[in-house]
Order: structure tokens, then sequence, then C-alpha cells
């Protein structure tokens, strides 16, 4: 018996304490790849791309909370084009996007659930992911041209993150060159990366135009892979923004001269926004089934026959804006009606532009678009008006204006006059260029950069068709010096970043707050 | 166990025999009090002599004694009884089991030990314990039963679980829960598939020197659930039954009434007329009255058939016509509350066994229903135990358990729509649950039936849904298959046959645990969130399996007076979960299934492994009873970290010592028993997560494959490489002293502890502009410390009238030593963690009153300015009225100032949201309470037993944020807590609540910190058992009846409050405790 317990007792301890294998130790997860395999060769960085596009307009990954009004470019022009006065929402709803439209948000920047920390994170997200491609550029293999279409996007994306981060959380660029914008990076982001203090909005602005510049030389002709991908036409488009809002005219005017010719700016009375492949689209992102959603979607919110969002809260035009279109604009019957709502209240004009090909079914016919033909042909007159070309620019308005209104023509105006408020009116053709720009872009632009960027003030009226606790009266929107419309920076930024200066929470600047160059803490000790 | 028994009954009889007093004869039996069975070797021992002698194997025993003489009745695990003879032949004495007896062996790592001989912290909780709260869940049944422990509440979902905390919260960013290790073995399982009534013992190990050996993941502590096993002996047969009703333990928020609803709601109108558009006030008044009904939904949802929305209130006064009667006032609440919500449980177990072999199984079976409707938990379910001895030197067991739960639930939580908790709190009585026709009286369809009112017809809040409609034509079912099983063979031991190994032996352990889930979604295509897909229809099917596997070579003797035991031993854990998602739009209405669903599918799956690896080993020694030293070590791989870091060396060292048994103590008769313990030890935690989920692969730079681009595949970059991220170490203190005195009448225990948290694993804060919020690093420290007290009194022990009472006291404080060095604090919200402060503090808003003027909430701020003596603009009033700031004076001129500038701060009322927001305070203290505790007492009087147990927590705060939504009602429609009628109306009123708004500009601040202090009632039972003599004529052992309250009341400062939602201190609109009260039979054949 002694010698089975021996036998036994030998077996088991040579069992047990002969080590496993130490590769036992190495897992790895199944939905994730190291980060050092990425760049290896094209199919790779094409992926990182692709991937930061989807990071573009995806819902819901930039915050903790409050998902359904973090929806991508379309979501944030959304929120700037309420921000105005143009765009009326009739109720609150379920809440999404009332905070922004009564500009109760500032005073959020400690919750990782609100805009401050949404914006600050989305645009920064975007960056880091790009700065990686970007950096890697030398090491990808494959196709040179490949390559450079690759670089040349992640640059372009660069550009414009950077341009409309600045454009939320600084006050306009002109009349405030040299006043603080947000931090610029350039380099790959790793563990411990410091951050940096705030730039002007001069160096901000600087970096948005070389990196598009970079990427109108990278991305050459190559032809748009995707419908979300940006070409030498997107390229072009994003440089005339950056350009437009800037006030340099002449780089917008012939950026926006080539972007044009990327698609039409023909009026087709059948679409309604739901169509990245409509001709009159440059830049969009195409949703198939299995990436669509049903509620926290741009369309969700505007449409209201979808019976969700866009139901509960009308999105409207102002009446102010409506009544500006002759009889003959066709804009004015295919996208605006008056409703009677259930109540028995009228609540401006319902918008009927932007609707889901089917709301019952609305995972699909519901792409995101980011960019259209109109807008460029918009800033062509623009600019030709401002560069005392105003026979180009009137001939540009005309084009894009006869297929919409037959009997338009602006011929007979002249003049770049505009009124301190928005609705001040001069008379002017450029008054009336940004009057066709607000209802042509309507839902579209974010037009608050544009009041910021024109340098006026607004205000909104329940004649407008603004509920009355949007009128925002103890605010400052008369004033183009106010911050109202400058977003807080988050709170998780300062926890971390010394140098950090944060934007007044009130209408104006006080103490340790403001964009002030001199107020950046210029020492670090450690 | 056996073999001490009958060490000391031989050494009592030896005695006995020694002297030779010749007075009465006296015989009778010592029977167990519990089991009603005779106890063998019990000694019985003539008070203040020598004589003695101890029961037969059936407990009967006989003894010559003084007629007037005291027999004292000694058993070991058995309470101490005196019992004067008077006289009698017959002396018969139940003896109860005692759970503070010293020798009662406690569940330790891989064995078990001697209480005498252990120099660790523990708290045991035993099945009788257990057995009086009537839970689903173990979890919480803990709460009150073991110092140092903290435990939530709990959701009041039927099968839902609580959290533990042991001692304080020792992470920020991994995990602070303990580790669950079911017989011998750590568990992946699902804590609700173990039916309580199996479990014997929960033994809670607190400080290192108990847990050391579990080294990773034991930081935090470890709960040791141990299984009934069987006994030798006649089978015993157990069946127990229970019915119970259940309804809510927390209050319900106080809410106004349709009346005053609609008075408040017109109110804010006027109010907003005024302050946002500048009305004056009699205009206001008009505009309010012709607003209301656009406000509140329109003429449809207006009960006061005899008015409309414009006429419905006086103007001039602003309350309803007197005339005004409702047609309805609906409590949402009321409605969803399930009136029958009936808890049943039977439990059958059978134990017993021979010499060699010993066994138990048990079957239970539970149908817990919610008081939430539809909502319910059932589980069924079977274990088996069963022990052998193969030979003197080799021993066999396994146990087995198969559970199988179904859980109905709401899988909404917080603000979202769907959410039946937060839909019925904020839904104003004049909404009606059901359609209403113009009268005001229900409006029926064609079958006669009652018809839900989804708010189509203008209902400004929650269109399309109705929460009691939801509940029914919704569906959210968990399915479990819980297996676990557990096998050993042990070779050796101490035993005469094993020569000159004698001593030696090896056992393995083995235990697997699997887990499948089945989870099935469904939201109808016609009401709630489906309406806008045609309805959809979810599948999440999970499965989670582990096993652990060691080997541990042991060698124990004793040699005389000295008693060694050394242990050697490797273990390998391995974790895999698997994870399966499906999606369906366009449902079949009605069938819960994929396959009739048109959408295009919607899939998703991926897998995890998680592996550790660990070598150990344990030193223990002691000499005369009298002192104890005790040493372990362990070493672990986890797969979590890079392989450099991967492994952790973990420590621990222990002594006590036995101050009763020095020869000094001799006279100190009252002593029963005095020991002082001390230990030290360091443990690890690499129970990272992200986010709330765990992250097994913390050191890489990984990009997230699962961003394709429509069909492109696509990858975000998702996490920063730091191959240095390690484990995170917890050192602690513990000195604990355990006194027993008067022959077991009062026994205490105090206990101090210091735990030090290093290397913590922290998300390293980055600047969000990087690109990336932080990265898993180890920094900074932690400290807990605390003090836990237990007394308890075993006030009556005499023959069948028992009495005890305990009191637990304790208390644990944490601060929070070291961050990252950059960065003193971490803000999350409304808390802050700080250097220097106890985590999560809260850091708000400081509110000052409300203005009497305006009405508006006033808060205090604080500002800094630069002043200069020497300037012309020099304020010497605001100088005054300031504090200076240390370290501001600039002694030189540079760009950013002059020499003599110094920096004052001074605090002021404003009214200003934004300054308010800039000028947070600190100071408030954090959830942590001052002390909690527990009192509780058990009575035995014949053959009524009745206890209660209490528990108690003074001081901290709780964030109501439910309350704050009540008072600062952001949406028209939603109504409001009672508190709102204070509101300030009028200039001149002085009250604590603004004027009132819809949808004002709410910042955090502290009016929303609430004491969290409460007193509880936890349970209630009373029992009855049947005089043997009637039930063993039908064969019966024993047959007890019982009533029980669980969760009885809980009084708090504020009604609606639950103070124990969770550790941070938070609320929500969650499912809310609940409270049973149930009748019960247990029978023993």
């Amino acid at each position: 018996m002694k010698k089975i317990f021996f036998a036994l007792m030998a077996l088991a301890t040579l069992l047990s304490f002969s080590a496993c294998n130490k590769e036992l130790l190495n897992t790895n997860p199944t939905d994730a790849v190291t980060g050092d395999t990425m760049f290896t060769d094209t199919d790779g960085a094409m992926m990182a791309l692709n991937g930061t596009y989807r990071f573009m307009w995806q819902w819901g990954v930039t915050t903790t909370g409050n998902y359904h009004q973090c929806i991508g470019p379309q979501g944030y022009n959304l929120m700037a084009d309420l921000m105005g006065e143009d765009f009326v929402q009739a109720a609150q709803g379920n809440g999404w996007f009332w905070y922004d439209y009564r500009y109760n948000v500032k005073s959020r920047y400690t919750a990782s659930t609100w805009r401050s920390y949404d914006m600050w994170n989305y645009y920064y997200t975007l960056i880091a992911n790009v700065n990686y491609i970007i950096d890697a550029a030398e090491q990808i293999q494959g196709d040179p041209a490949l390559v450079n279409y690759i670089v040349g996007n992640a640059y372009a994306i660069r550009a414009w993150s950077y341009a409309y981060c600045a454009m939320i959380f600084a006050r306009s660029y002109i009349g405030h060159e040299d006043r603080l914008c947000i931090p610029i990076y350039t380099e790959p982001t790793f563990a411990g990366t410091t951050g940096k203090p705030r730039s002007t909005n001069r160096e901000v602005f600087a970096q948005a135009m070389s990196d598009i510049n970079k990427a109108i030389e990278l991305i050459g002709n190559s032809a748009q892979q995707h419908v979300s991908h940006i070409d030498k036409y997107v390229a072009n488009g994003i440089k005339a923004r950056i350009a437009l809002y800037m006030g340099d005219y002449q780089t917008a005017h012939d950026a926006a001269a080539i972007a044009v010719a990327g698609a039409s700016y023909d009026y087709d009375s059948s679409f309604k926004y739901n169509d990245a492949t409509h001709k009159s689209v440059l830049w969009g992102a195409e949703i198939i089934s299995t990436q669509g959603t049903t509620n926290p979607q741009f369309l969700a919110h505007m449409d209201y026959r979808f019976g969700g969002y866009g139901d509960a809260s009308r999105k409207c035009a102002s009446a102010w804006l409506y009544d500006k279109m002759s009889a003959t604009d066709k804009r004015a019957k295919d996208w605006w009606s008056l409703e009677i709502l259930k109540d028995g209240t009228t609540k401006g004009y319902q918008q009927y532009k932007f609707l889901f090909k089917d709301p019952d079914s609305p995972q699909t016919g519901a792409d995101h678009i980011f960019m259209r033909a109109p807008e460029m042909q918009l800033i062509i007159a623009e600019t030709a008006c401002r560069l005392n070309n105003e026979a180009e620019a009137k001939a540009a308005l005309n084009a894009l204006m006869k297929t919409r209104d037959a009997s338009y023509d602006c011929s007979n105006l002249t003049g770049t006059k505009l009124g301190e408020l928005t609705t001040d009116e001069t008379g002017s053709l450029l008054e009336e260029i940004i009057l066709q720009r607000r209802i042509e872009l309507w839902g579209e632009y974010g037009r608050i950069y544009d009041i910021k960027r024109l340098r006026q003030g607004f205000v909104r009226t329940t004649a407008m068709g603004h509920p009355s606790a949007a009128l925002m009266t103890s605010l400052h929107l008369d004033d183009p010096e106010s911050f109202d419309w400058v977003l807080t920076i988050p709170q998780a930024e300062f926890d971390a970043n010394d140098y950090m200066v944060q934007n007044p929470i009130n209408s104006y600047a006080s103490g340790d707050q403001g964009d002030d160059p001199a107020l950046t803490p210029t020492v670090k000790e450690n | 166990m056996k073999k001490a028994k009958l060490f000391f009954s031989t050494l009592f009889v030896l005695l006995a025999v020694a002297v030779s007093a010749q007075n009465m004869r006296v015989t009778g039996t010592v029977k167990d009090s519990s089991t009603g069975e005779g106890v063998p070797f019990a000694s019985i021992v003539v008070k203040g002599t020598m004589i003695g002698t101890s029961t037969d194997a059936n407990g009967a025993y006989t003894i010559n004694a003084p007629a007037n003489g005291t027999l004292e009745f000694t058993a070991v695990g058995y309470v101490l009884v005196d019992e004067a003879i008077n006289g009698r032949g017959v002396v018969n004495v139940s003896l109860d089991p005692d759970a503070e007896s010293l020798d009662e062996s406690i569940v330790v790592a891989y064995g078990t030990a001697k209480k005498s001989s252990f120099t660790g912290s523990a708290g045991t909780v035993k099945s009788e314990s257990l057995q009086k709260r009537t839970v689903s869940n173990v979890t919480k049944a803990v709460e009150g039963l073991v110092a140092g422990v903290t435990t939530t509440a709990g959701s009041g979902q039927p099968g839902e679980g609580a959290s533990i905390r042991i001692r304080g919260t020792g992470s920020i960013n991994a995990s602070s829960s303990p580790l669950y290790v079911v017989d011998g073995i750590p568990f992946d399982g699902n804590i609700a598939s173990i039916n309580p009534n199996d479990i014997e013992t929960m033994t809670v190990l607190k400080d290192a020197s108990a847990s050391a050996l579990y080294g990773a993941r034991a930081a935090n502590g470890v709960v040791m659930i141990t299984t009934k096993r069987g006994s030798e002996g006649k089978a015993n047969v157990n069946f127990k039954a229970t019915v119970g009703w259940q309804s809510r333990s927390v209050k319900d928020y106080d809410m106004v009434n349709a009346q005053e609803f609609v008075e408040l709601t017109w109110e804010a109108l006027k109010n907003s007329y005024i302050l946002d558009n500048g009305y004056n006030d009699a205009a206001a008044r008009e505009a309010a009255s012709a607003d209301l009904g656009a406000a509140l939904g329109g003429q449809f949802y207006n009960p006061y058939k005899n008015y409309t929305w414009d006429t419905v209130i006086d103007p001039t006064t602003g309350k309803l016509m007197a005339d005004a009667v409702p047609a309805w006032n609906e409590n949402w609440m009321d409605v969803l509350t399930n009136k029958q919500a009936i808890r049943q449980e039977y439990q059958l177990g059978v134990s017993g066994g021979d010499r060699k072999t010993k066994y138990a199984f048990s079957f239970g079976y539970l149908d817990d229903k919610g008081v939430l409707i539809t909502t319910a938990f059932k589980r069924y379910s079977i274990r088996a135990n069963v022990d052998h001895e193969i030979t003197d030197w080799f021993n066999a067991g396994a146990s087995a358990s198969y559970a199988y739960t179904y859980q109905n639930s709401s899988q909404y939580s917080s603000t979202q729509t769907g959410n039946a908790w937060y839909t019925a709190q904020f839904m104003a009585p004049i909404y009606p649950v059901y359609l209403k026709d113009d009268s005001g009286k229900n409006a029926l369809d064609g079958n006669g039936q009652l018809q839900y009112d989804y708010g189509m017809n203008g209902r400004p809040k929650a269109t399309r849904f109705n929460a009691v409609g939801d509940l029914y034509d919704n569906k959210y079912e968990t399915m479990r298959d819980n297996s676990s099983i557990r096998a050993y063979a042990s070779l050796g031991g101490d035993k005469d046959v094993m020569g000159i190994f004698k001593g030696l032996s090896l056992s393995t352990n083995f235990g697997a645990d699997i887990t499948g889930r089945y989870i099935t979604s469904y939201y109808n295509p016609f009401h709630g969130d489906g309406t806008s897909t045609g309805g959809e229809v979810d599948k999440y099917s999970t499965r989670t399996f582990s096993y652990t596997w060691n080997q541990i070579l042991k060698y124990e003797r004793t040699f005389n007076d000295f008693h060694l035991l050394a242990q050697a031993g490797h273990e390998y854990y391995n974790y895999n979960y698997k994870y399966l998602y499906a999606e369906r739009t366009q449902v079949y209405p009605g069938i819960l299934e994929i396959a009739p669903a048109s959408g295009d599918i919607n899939a998703n799956s991926y897998s995890d492994v998680y592996r550790i690896e660990s070598y150990f080993g344990r030193l223990a020694a002691d000499f005369k009873d009298k002192y104890y030293l005790e040493a372990t070590w362990r070493t672990d791989g986890s797969s979590r970290f890079y392989e450099p870091n991967r492994w952790g060396q973990f420590w621990s060292v222990g002594a006590s010592w036995r101050v009763s048994q020095e020869g000094f103590m001799k006279n100190a008769n009252w002593v029963d028993n005095l020991t002082l313990r001390l230990s030290y030890g360091e443990l690890g935690n690499d129970d990272l997560y992200k986010g709330n989920n765990p992250n097994y692969y913390a050191w890489q730079s990984f990009y997230d494959l699962t961003y394709p681009n429509a069909n492109n595949a696509g990858a975000i970059v998702s996490s920063l490489a730091n191959p240095a991220v390690s484990w995170e170490k917890k050192g602690t203190w513990n000195v604990g002293l355990e006194g027993t005195f008067f022959k077991q009448l009062l026994n205490v225990t105090f206990e101090y502890y210091n735990s030090l948290t290093s290397d913590m694993l922290l998300s390293y804060p980055m600047a969000l502009s990087t690109g990336f919020g932080g990265y898993d690093a180890n920094v900074g420290s932690m400290r807990n410390q605390g003090f836990e007290g237990t007394v308890r009194v075993n006030w009556l022990k005499t023959g069948n009238v028992r009495a005890s009472s305990t009191l637990m006291a304790y208390f644990n404080r944490n601060k929070v030593v070291k961050l990252t060095g950059e960065s003193p604090s971490i803000l999350s919200g409304n808390q802050l963690i700080q250097e220097g402060l106890p985590i999560y503090s809260w850091y708000v808003a400081r509110s000052a009153g409300v203005d009497p003027a305006t009405g508006r909430q006033l808060y205090w701020a604080y500002k800094e300015v630069t002043q200069n003596k020497d300037d012309a603009n020099y304020d010497a009033a605001l100088v005054a009225k300031s504090y200076s700031i240390p370290n501001t004076i600039k002694l030189k001129d540079d760009d950013n100032g002059k020499a003599g500038d110094q920096i004052f701060g001074y605090e002021y009322k404003t009214d200003n949201t934004g300054e308010a927001t800039n000028s947070k305070y600190i100071g408030y203290g954090s959830r942590e309470p001052k002390f909690q505790g527990s009192f509780g007492s058990d009575f035995q009087f014949g053959p009524v037993d009745f206890s209660f147990l209490t528990t108690f927590s003074i001081g901290g705060y709780v964030w109501d944020s439910v309350y704050a939504s009540a008072m600062e009602v952001s949406y028209s429609g939603d109504t409001w807590s009672k508190h709102i009628l204070r509101r300030w109306q009028k200039p001149g009123d002085v009250t604590d609540v603004p004027i009132l708004e819809i949808g004002s500009t709410n910042i955090s601040a502290d009016r929303w910190l609430v004491d969290a202090s409460y007193f509880a009632i936890k349970s209630i039972q009373l029992g009855y058992t049947m005089p043997t003599k009637w039930t063993q004529k039908i064969g019966i052992k024993s047959l007890r009846i019982f009533a029980t309250g669980d969760n009885l009341f809980l009084f708090t400062k504020l009604n609606g409050l639950n103070p124990q939602y969770n550790m941070t201190g938070g609320t929500s609109w969650a499912y809310t405790p609940t409270r049973t009260i149930s009748l019960g039979l247990d029978i023993n054949f």
C-alpha cells in the first residue's frame, strides 16, 4: 500500500508542479488589434482612415450620456443652427437640442454628458486618430498614390476638425485673431503626452489652412473611393469654408470654384436629404442598414412623420425667414408648411426639407449629408461680391436661384453693407446673398458660425415662431463681442492640463476667464 | 474534531473516577437544542468539585451528585449550561450550539482552522442567521451580520443582489468588490443561482492574514461560501416551505396632487412670462391662463370637465376654481405596483452518512414575484455533495449543483422614457393610465376592456408610451443555466499508517463554474420604443466558463505542545467568456423570435480570456495553545499584465497570543478566553475596469475593429499602451482583541485596521485634447482605516429559556493619500477625488438661501482680487472683508505685476448660476457614514423563539437626484415633490425654495445633499416548535412554524430616499427595495 501511495504522490507532485506554458498568460481581445500592426500596409492604414470616418458620423460615442443629441456633423450643424435665429424648435419634446437652443449648456462643463465634453472629445478624438495616420506616412507600404490618398484624407480631417472646433470654442476669427483659441497637436499621442496651452485663432486657422493645403496636394486627382472620403472637390470645399470664416475671400472664392465642379447645384424638389449619392452631394456618409439606427439620428429629430423626437419637438423655420421667400420660390412649398398641432396651436413653419426615405424603415434611407454644391456656389457669389466683382456675384447667385425660383433676379442689387442685427435690413447685394444662403442651407450649415463671422448680432421673437422660453433676452446675442456662443472647455481638460484657461461662463470675460493670451499659465513646475 | 471530543471526554471521565463522593444518583439526557438529538461525550461536572462524567453515544448520562448541587454541562461546540439538581433524580438539559465556541473551526483559505489559532480577522455568518432573512440572493442577507461590511440595499427586482464592500472602498479604477469563493474555489457564477438554504456558513475574510493565500484578487476581502455537507448518522430529511407577500420597503416620494399640479404649472407659466418676456403681472396672468392648455396637452387631458384649461384657474388668485372637480387624479406608481407580489419557496434537503461516506443533497424551488407588475424571478436548484474516505489515507469528494433561473424585468434605467420608475415618478396626476371619454369616464373598447392611454392625444410627456401597457407588451427576460462542480482528492494525512510520511498529505481541488445566459428583449411595434422600427427583438447569448485547479502539498504534525503546519501549492485559473448578440426589427407582433422578423439582422460576437497562475506557501506554528504564528506567501501571474510586470508577490505574517492561557491569568476566573491578534500583509488587485466592463488587456495599445464605414472595414485607436502597468497593492495592519467572560455570558471583539492601497490602478488623467482621457497606470495611494466592535451578551441560557443580543458598531475612514503628483484632484460629476479627502467627496455649489425680494436661489461664490497698497485704486474696504491668500505677495516686478501685489479672496452671494458653478465648495464630506452597525437579539422561551435584527448608519450625505428633479422640474407635464409648496411666491417671502420655474437653469448645489443616516428594521422572526412528544408519534423529528418580516421598516430623513442605493451616494429611478412578510413551515423527518 505504501508503494501505491508513494507512486501516486510522486505522480501527482510531478503533474502539479510542472509549470504551465508561459504563452497561456498572453491573452488578446477578439474585437481589437494592437496599434503597432495597423500601419504596416495600405490595408491597415485604410482601415484606420475608414474607422475615423465612421467615428465622425457614429452617434453616441463621445459622451457618457445624452447620446441622442451627439450624432455627428449633421447633429453639430443642427445645434449651431438652433443657436441662431432662423431655426425654431417649437417645443422641448424629449429635451434633445433644447438646451443648445436655450443656451443652457455652458455651465454644464463639469459633466461628461453635455456639449462641452461632447464636442471637445469629438474633435480631439478625430485629431488624435489622424495624427497616428499622418505620423505613419513614411512606414505605410503600398501604392504611393494610395498612401498619399490616405494621408491626404487624414490631413483634411485634421483641418476640418481644427476649424470646426475653433469655431465653437473661441470667438470669431475676424476681430479676435490673436485671442485664445484651442490647443494644437500634430504629433501622435502616447501614454503620458501632456496637454498643451491654447493657441490663438491665428495659429489654429494657420494650422487648418496648412493642413488642407497639404491634403489637396497629396490627394491630387485621386478619385473619391467612398462618398464619406475627401477628394479634391471636398478638400477645396473645406478650404473654402475655412477661408470664408477667416475672411480670406480670394482663397475662399478660388477653392469654392474648384469644389463646385464636383457636384450639381441644380434644384431637385424630390431630394429630401437622405441620400448621399444625390447629384448635389459632395460629401456625406452612406448609412447601411446594419449601421443605421432609429432614434439617435439626425432625421429622427427632423422628420415629424417618424413619430418620435421630430414629432414631440417640431423643427420649424422662422416666420421671418419664410416670409423672405417669394411666392414662386419652389423651396417655400417643398421645404416648409404651416401646421396646426394637436393641441390646436400653430408652431411656425414645419420643415419638410429633411425626411426619411421611409419613416417606417429608418435604418436605411437616412444617409448623412456633410457638403453640397449649392453651398459652394453661394460662397462664390459672396466672395465675388466682397472682392468687388458684383457682376460675377450676381451671375453666380442668379444661376443658382433660377432653378429654384424662375422669377428670381438680383441684378438690381449692389453693395456689401450688413445690419448690426441680422434683422436690420440694408437691401445690399451681400445681404441678399447671405439671405439665400440662410434659406438654402437652413438646417445644414450651422447658422451661428455665420453670425459670428459676419460680426452681427441677432434677436429672437415670438412673432418669428420662437417659444417664449427661447427668447434669451437675458443674454447678449445682439453683441458679436459676447461669449454667449463660445462653449466652455470641459473640466476633464483642466484635470490634466495646467495650461488651460476657461472661457467665460457668462456673456463677458471676468477674472481668470476669457480668451486673453496673458491669462495662459506659462510655467509648469513639477 | 471527533478526536478532540474523545480526548476531552476521556479526560473528564478520568477526573470523575478520581473523585469518590457519594450522594444521590442523577440520570438524564443531554440534547442538542437545534436538532433535538442526544449529544454524545458531553461532560457533566458537579460544580465546585472534581466529580464528573460524560454522556454516552445517545447523550444519556448517570452521575452521583449532592442533592442540592449544581451540574455543569459542557460539550465542545456548545454553550455551557448550569442546572441545579434540586433533589431531582432526572435532569435533562439541551445545549445550544455555540457560534462563539473557542474551538469552533472556521473556513479559511485552502482549509479550515481552529478559531483560537486564527491570526487574522474574519466574520462568520451561520446558516441560522441567513435563514432569518427572506432573500432570493444571499448577498442581501449579509447586512448587519459582520462588522466592517457595508452593503447596498440592492435592487428590488427579484433575484438581484446587493453590493458588498469590506472595510471601505479600496481602489479607484480597479474593482472594490470582494472575491467570492464557493467551497474553496473562486466563484464566477451568478450569486443568484445559489440557494441560500444550501449555505452552511459564509465567512468574510477581512484582513491580509486571513485572505493573503488568495493573493491575487483578495485585496478587497473574501467572501467564502461553504455549502452544507452530510454528517454521520441516520438520514435527516428536511422540508421547508415559506409563502410571503411583498411590498415597497422604501416609501414613495411625497408628490403633489392634481389640483396643486395644475396651479403650480399655471404659476410657472406666469413666472416665465414675467422673468423671460418682461410681461407685467396682469398680462402674465392672462398669458398663463391662455397658455395652460398648450403646456399640458390640450383639453383631452383636462380632468376638470366643467372647465376649459383657460378658465379653470382664477387668474387673480392663481387657484383652481372652487367648483372644479377632477374626474380623475391618477397615481401611476400605484397602478404599477403589484398588490399580489407573492413569494413562494420550497426546499427539500436530505443528508446523512456513515463513517466512510457522507452525503447531502437538496432541491429548491423559488417563485418570487416583484412589486413592479410583470417582474418575477424563478429558480429551480439542485445540489449534491458526497465525501468518501476510500482508505485511511485517501479521501475524495465531489459536489455538483445546477440551477435554472428565469428573470423577467424591465431593462430600462435612469431617465429613459421606457423606465417605468422614471416615467411613473414624474407623470402628473392629470394624465390617466387608461383612456377617458369626454365625460371623464373610462373609454372602453369593443370588448368592454380598459384601453391604455399612450399619450397620442397631445400629452407633452412620453408620447407613444404607457408605463403600464409597455410592461405587458414588451419583454425582457433572462434565462440562466448555472452549473458548478467542485471535486477534491487528498492523499495522506496525520495518520500512523503513513509511517515516515505521517503528517504529509497531497490534495488537489478542481472547481468549475459554467453559466449560460440567454436574454430576449422584445419591443412591440405599436407603442413605446419599438414604434419607430416596427418593433425589435434582441437576443443575447453569453457563456462563462471558468475553472480553477490546484495542487497542495501539506505537512502537519503535533509534537507534544508544538503544532506545525507547512503548505505549498500551485494553482491555475482560467476564465473564458463568449458573447453573441443578434437583433432584428420589423417583428411579427407577439412572437419573441428573430426568425419571423423582417428587418435586417444586426449581429455581434466576441470572446474574452483571462488567466492566472499562482504558487503559494504557508507556515504556521503554535505552542501550548498559547502562541500562534503564521506566515503566507503567494505569487500570481496575471494575463492582464505584460510579461515582465506580470508576477506579483503577496505575503502576510500574523501572530496571536491567548493571554488567558498564561499563568498570571489563572486567578481571573471570570475570563474564559482572551486573545490578542496582530497581522500585516500585502495583497493584490488586478481587476481593472474600463467603464463598466472588466479590462482584461490593460497594457496594450489597441485599435477597436468595430468601426466599419459602410462596407469598408474600419478601426479607431481605443487605448494607449503602458507595458508598465501592474498589480495594485494593498498592505493592511490588523490588531484584534477578543475575549469571552463570565462563563460565556459576554463575548467581545474589537479590531482596528489600517490599510494602504499603493501603486493604485488609476486611469492616469490626460488632457482630453490629446484625444484620450487617460491611460491605465499604477499611481497614487489611498488609506482606509477603521474600528470594529462586536459585543454579544448571552443573557439567559438556562434550559429552554435563552436570550442573547449582539451589538455591532464600526466605522471606516477613507482618505486619498496621493494621486498623480501633477494634479491633486480628479473631478467626477458632483464628486471629487482629491488628495487628503475621502474618495468621492461632494463638490458642489453652496446655496445661500432664497432672495426674499426676487425669489431667486442665491449661492455663495468666491473671487480672488489682486490688490497693492501702493496703488491709487487700492480698495481698503474690499481687503477688509477679504481673507489674504498665503504666499501671494509678489516680491519683485515682472510682466504679470509689480512688487507688493497680493491676492485676496472674498465671498459673496449671487444668483448667477455661472459664478456659482465656478465657486464649488468642498467640506460636505462624502457618502461615508460617521459610523454604522447593527443590533439584534434572539430569544427562546420553550417552544417559542423570537429574533430581530436592526441596522443603522449615522452621517454621510446622499445626492438625491430624483428629489432634485422633482423640485427643479425640467419638462411641462412632469409633477413636483410636495416640498415645492414651500416655494417663494411674493416679495418678502422667506423660504428655502426659490420661485417656481419649469426648465430653469439648475446647477449642482448642496440643496440636494441629504443626510444619509437611517435606521432599519431588517428582520423580525417569530417561531413555534411543536413539542416532540406530539410530532414523534407521526414520525416527525421536529416541526417548526414561523412568521418572518423582512426589510420591515426604514427610517430616513426624506421619504422616498433610498440611502443605500449605491456605495458612492447617489440615487436613481430604480426598482425600489422590497419588504416581505412571510409564513413558513420547517419539518425534519
